[in-house]
């Protein structure tokens, strides 16, 4: 088919879109900028408010000590580990559900949602998951940073709502020719999926990536622990010995209470950063246009 | 494997027919048991086997006796709650907050979504790698930033209301700026993320539609009003409805940090003066007996908005 | 070919969780100590005279610390101690957040160095005596007895309801006992003209000159009801307090804190006190005190360097307590020297009787093995010739030795807590009870301030309210009422003082609102816990 070129009234609708979407992107970038410059600040420049878009008193003290600490590798290697492989298990895990939960014939639907659903609001707390945790020997491993959120509700009901959407008549002409649900999903129904796969895959990597109270809970050595909480812990041991000095009137607390809020910017760009990178690569599966040709007719 | 059979009509009435259709059918679809078989274990695993935990909400949980010797108290953690002086105003606040996010956070990411549809090229990937950075600020961070913004004395905002010609304004004391403050600082966090999925839902637009419609002479805003947001009508119906079922909890974290003594008569919400109550003083049997409650009313949310799109549209979540 | 690579994929995954899953410990099989008591436990009657080192093989126990600390560098003041005791402590740290499922999953070490919130030593002590009652080994801490005896309120701190201790007291008695903080920066106050104020209406008058001297920046940057407080009445003690006839009052609700409510909203309405100190923050504080437009106060001033004055020298010094038309007394809120400190041992371990002896040695004011130098010096101010000396014959000034490279580099406080102690506060401090440092610098501008200005004018007792214990009922109480109670009025309080609501209209409305959150409930319990303190 010939391109069907826009009307005059069409490109000024894309303008106006353009520059709605400018506003809206200068109001995000703000932050984003501002948490830059803050971190490369001089800690005082910030505190009285002078910091308004470019930084002020150069200093790369905040970096300095948060990758002086020797931990910070392992973190990151570790974090990648449980990004990686915690996702992958999610996957496994939620989206065969998702597809299985479609499935408008499926008997005992209703009673399979409501035993998924009912967790999402009540939960027995953090104890009896511990104990749990200890009895099943999970304690101290990494698998538990892996299986203990194995498997996400909310994202099911995303999955299940994408299969549900997909036309029937892929899946009643897949099994006409034969193929077993499993086949029909992994042959027909997930190279269709990309992007509900992108945005799968983004929840999941973000929620593990972001991941730090488990790690507290969960894991004693330190050779274990995610990034985030590393960093956590660098921010709050600056942050009491801080305070600590500062209540005895130590005069070394000005020079730590002006880190510690250096290094809070510093940890976000550091944490931050390898995430915001992993969205391009994500992209292309939202682009339009993955179901031409699927469906004739 | 083979087609299925079809579900036979009637061949035996009574109990013992409808059984034997039943055990076709469940036979019949053992794979999708099977796929959801990995899921059901972990639930089970760590969701059920920990929810006997949930007693404490009527006991007085001791740690040293653990959950089945501590003493059993009934409603009474409830009837206190409501029997607190001000639980009316908490409840007040705490639905009044979550109500005006709701109505604010729920549009904007798909106005964004379908108009970051329209734009092409690198500027559109570029915007949404952008766009969607805001949500890894950690919220101690955004209120520090809010907070230096609004002061009088060093923030930028009240240096440009003097630039045009006005008199500054202490918006963090301000009573009534503090719900806006909150409502509109978590719009600007997270209308990027929440606006992903929906640009994925976009990808399922079907092109032809477009042309056709082009061809039949409609404007752009006509095609989206009629294309693009009946594609995802299904996913912004599920979101809602989840949505839905939030709108009991406000967290307390960024409350906490928002929340000063000026501004406490409508910052103070259920999972503050929870917080305040349950945590600081390791009062689990509290805390979980709120949070319990909380949860019903979260539960019943969930029903009536469920309720809702099944008579609106038809997605619904059961 | 799809078939394929899912196998592969899931083969993958299962060979990741298993080897993971494999890995190392399982707490469950060990209890952390087993509940075989030693023979030493054997309590004899007689007088025990302590030996070190106290156990003549090396044993390993191990110690909590809650909170955040770098675990990876040896602390000097404990492995000094383990010279002469013989016990290596192995740390492990519990983040705060996750205290409450630590100590419910039943792996406990064999003490807890910081002092657990009551709420625990209620539950895990009282209720399910999981701790030491350090009542039944007291005959191995003669060190400590001597304390209890040296000062009255040191057993009365850590004696729970049921008369059990579980955990040991702080003692600190030096010239930095003091509560009641006001700091000034003379060389503003001399800049301006200003004489130093002895009187709230002096107070301020030169508030304002200072105002106009730093152009309109507000001198007070927050409100220091510890000091200004007591100025208005008789109380010292804004919350609750003796009224002198041993009935405990809740000073919220007294004529005193109206005065002072007054005042201060005086001082907001005409621009003394800073427009936002209800927001502002730690380090906003700081840059305000450092540039000098911060005159009088705590936050920010107490941390000033001589890099803040222009004079390189730390021109700061403690406001004497000011008198007024409404009383005429210099009294402020004083200090008390007993504080819990910490130190609750597990009720399981084996070591029980060595602990005790291990950490009685903190409470000794004499070196425990001549030569050592390790007594409760140890755990304050480090070895004596190492990381301190006295400067003069008289032992009023000692002075603090940083190590060379260290000078520039970090401060001694800062040295102290990375190389040789860890946090809480542990044993007995009163050695520098009557000494100030020589050193220059802050700490030594502080301490003068506070000899010559605050400390001849503190309360020789002050209220114990944040020591009291409750029982259960008392403590539900406290819970329910007084958490309303304490919102609310610091709620009233910013409004008052920043004149959103008059007190002239409402003072009787906050007054009976107050009173229908349960006052009375609430004076009832800290009466009966004051009672039992009395006792």
């Amino acid at each position: 088919m010939t391109a069907i070129r826009d009307t005059a009234a069409d490109r000024r609708f894309q303008i106006f879109c353009c520059i709605i979407v400018t506003i809206l992107l200068l109001l995000a970038v703000y932050p984003l900028l501002y948490v830059c410059s803050a971190s490369v600040s001089d800690p005082k420049l910030v505190a009285s408010g002078k910091i308004i878009l470019l930084p002020k008193g150069i200093t790369l003290e905040g970096y300095r000590r948060v990758f002086q600490d020797n931990n910070i590798l392992t973190g990151y290697l570790n974090t990648i580990f449980y990004t990686c492989f915690g996702t992958l298990i999610n996957l496994l895990v939620t989206v065969p559900a998702g597809y299985a939960l479609a499935r408008t014939t499926l008997p005992g639907k209703k009673l399979f949602m409501t035993f998924f659903m009912l967790p999402m609001y009540f939960s027995g707390g953090l104890i009896p998951t511990f104990l749990l945790v200890n009895q099943l020997g999970l304690y101290n491993t990494r698998a538990v940073m892996l299986l203990i959120y194995a498997f996400s509700m909310y994202n099911c009901i995303i999955c299940r709502t994408f299969f549900g959407s997909l036309p029937k008549e892929l899946e009643e002409a897949s099994i006409i020719d034969g193929c077993s649900p499993i086949q029909t999903f992994m042959k027909i129904v997930l190279p269709l999926s990309k992007a509900l796969l992108g945005v799968m895959v983004l929840y999941f990597a973000v929620a593990h990536w972001n991941t730090y109270f488990s790690a507290l809970l969960y894991l004693k050595d330190q050779s274990k622990f995610p990034l985030q909480l590393i960093l956590r812990k660098i921010l709050v041991l600056e942050e009491s010995s801080a305070d600590m000095l500062s209540s005895v009137g130590e005069e070394a607390a000005a020079a730590k209470f002006q880190l510690k809020e250096l290094i809070k910017y510093s940890v976000i760009v550091v944490s931050s950063l390898p995430v915001l990178v992993l969205y391009p690569f994500l992209q292309k599966y939202f682009a339009q246009g993955v179901m031409i040709g699927s469906v004739k007719g | 494997m083979k087609t299925p059979r079809p579900i036979p009509h009637r061949t035996s009435r009574g109990l013992r027919g409808r059984l034997r259709c039943l055990m076709q059918a469940v036979w019949d679809h053992r794979l999708y048991y099977l796929m959801l078989l990995p899921a059901f274990a972990a639930v089970l695993i760590f969701s059920y086997f920990p929810m006997y935990g949930i007693q404490i909400a009527f006991k007085d949980y001791k740690g040293s006796l653990g959950f089945a010797a501590s003493k059993w108290v009934g409603m009474k953690h409830f009837i206190n709650f409501f029997n607190s002086y001000n639980c009316w105003t908490l409840i007040k606040n705490t639905f009044v907050l979550s109500l005006y996010s709701f109505l604010a956070s729920f549009p904007i990411p798909i106005i964004l979504a379908l108009l970051l549809n329209e734009i092409r090229g690198r500027y559109k990937n570029f915007v949404q790698t952008v766009l969607y950075a805001p949500h890894f600020i950690s919220l101690v961070v955004l209120v520090g930033m809010i907070s230096t913004m609004l002061s009088p004395s060093i923030g930028s905002i009240n240096t440009m209301i003097e630039m045009l010609g006005g008199k500054k304004i202490y918006f963090m004391s301000l009573p009534s700026a503090f719900r806006h403050i909150y409502v509109w600082s978590g719009v600007w966090q997270e209308m990027g993320w929440s606006a992903v999925i929906y640009i994925a839902a976009l990808s399922a637009v079907d092109p032809q539609l477009h042309e056709a419609a082009i061809i039949d002479g409609a404007s752009k805003l006509q095609r989206i009003w009629h294309i693009n947001l009946p594609t995802i009508l299904p996913t912004v119906v599920i979101m809602f409805i989840l949505s839905a079922g939030s709108l009991a909890s406000v967290g307390q974290e960024k409350v906490l940090l928002l929340q000063n003594d000026l501004n406490l008569d409508v910052s103070e919400v259920i999972s503050t003066y929870v917080y305040k109550r349950g945590v600081l003083h390791a009062n689990y049997s509290f805390s979980t007996a709120i949070g319990l409650l909380n949860n019903l009313v979260s539960i019943l949310f969930l029903l009536g908005a469920n309720w809702i799109s099944k008579k609106a549209t038809e997605t619904s979540l059961f | 070919m799809i078939g394929k690579k899912f196998a592969l994929l899931l083969a993958c995954v299962v060979i990741a969780v298993s080897v993971c899953g494999c890995n190392n410990n399982s707490p469950s099989s060990e209890n952390g100590v087993s509940s075989a008591k030693s023979s030493s436990s054997a309590v004899s009657q007689e007088t025990f005279t302590p030996s070190y080192p106290i156990s003549k093989e090396k044993i390993t126990v191990k110690g909590a610390l809650i909170g955040e600390y770098n675990i990876t560098e040896p602390r000097l003041s404990w492995e000094t101690l383990e010279e002469v005791t013989n016990i290596h402590v192995d740390w492990e740290v519990i983040d705060k957040d996750a205290i409450a499922v630590f100590l419910a999953s039943n792996n406990w070490p064999d003490f807890f160095e910081e002092s657990l919130d009551n709420t625990y030593l209620a539950d895990y002590g009282v209720t399910g005596g999981k701790f030491v009652n350090y009542q039944n080994y007291l005959q191995y801490m003669p060190n400590l007895q001597q304390a209890f005896a040296d000062y009255s309120d040191a057993i009365k701190v850590v004696k729970e309801t049921n008369g059990e201790i579980y955990q040991l007291p702080y003692i600190g008695n030096d010239c930095t006992a003091v509560t009641a903080r006001m700091y000034y920066r003379e060389d503003t106050l001399k800049n301006a003209g200003c004489e130093v104020p002895a009187t709230a209406d002096e107070f301020h008058d030169v508030l304002v000159k200072l105002k106009a001297y730093n152009n309109g920046a507000a001198p007070l940057a927050e409100d220091r009801e510890q000091f200004l407080w007591a100025s208005f009445g008789t109380g010292k003690n804004p919350d609750f307090e003796d009224d002198g006839t041993g009935k405990v009052v809740f000073n919220r609700v007294s004529d005193q804190y109206k005065l002072y409510l007054q005042y201060m909203n005086r001082l907001y309405s005409e621009g003394l006190l800073h427009q936002e100190y209800l927001t502002l923050d730690a380090s906003t504080k700081l840059s305000l005190a450092q540039e000098g437009l911060t005159v009088f106060g705590h936050d920010g001033l107490a941390a000033l360097s001589e890099d803040a004055f222009s004079s390189g020298k730390v021109e700061l010094n403690q406001l004497a307590p000011l008198t007024s038309s409404y009383d005429d007394t210099r009294v402020v809120m004083g200090w008390r020297y007993c504080q819990p400190g910490g130190l609750s041992i597990n009720s399981s371990s084996q070591y029980i009787p060595e602990l005790c002896r291990m950490f009685d040695i903190m409470y000794s004011n004499k070196e425990v093995v001549s030569g050592t130098d390790v007594y409760s010096m140890l755990f304050h101010y480090g070895l004596e010739g190492t990381t301190w000396k006295w400067a003069n014959s008289e032992h009023t000034q000692y002075e603090l030795i940083l190590p060379k490279e260290l000078e520039e580099v970090k401060s001694f406080g800062t040295y102290m807590t990375d190389s040789w102690y860890y946090g809480g506060a542990l044993g007995r401090f009163d050695l520098f009870a009557n000494a100030t440092t020589s050193t220059e610098g802050n700490n030594k501008a502080r301490q003068q301030g506070f000899v010559k200005n605050l400390i001849p004018y503190q309360e020789k007792v002050a209220f114990p309210g944040n020591y009291l214990k409750f029982t259960e009922e008392e403590q539900a109480i406290i819970d329910d009422a007084y958490t309303t109670i304490s919102s609310y009025v610091t709620e009233m309080k910013g409004k008052f003082i920043t004149g959103v609501a008059s007190i002239d209209t409402e003072w009787d409305n906050y007054i009976n609102q107050i009173n229908q959150m349960g006052l009375d409930e609430v004076l009832a319990a800290y009466q009966a816990a004051y009672d039992r303190w009395n006792a």
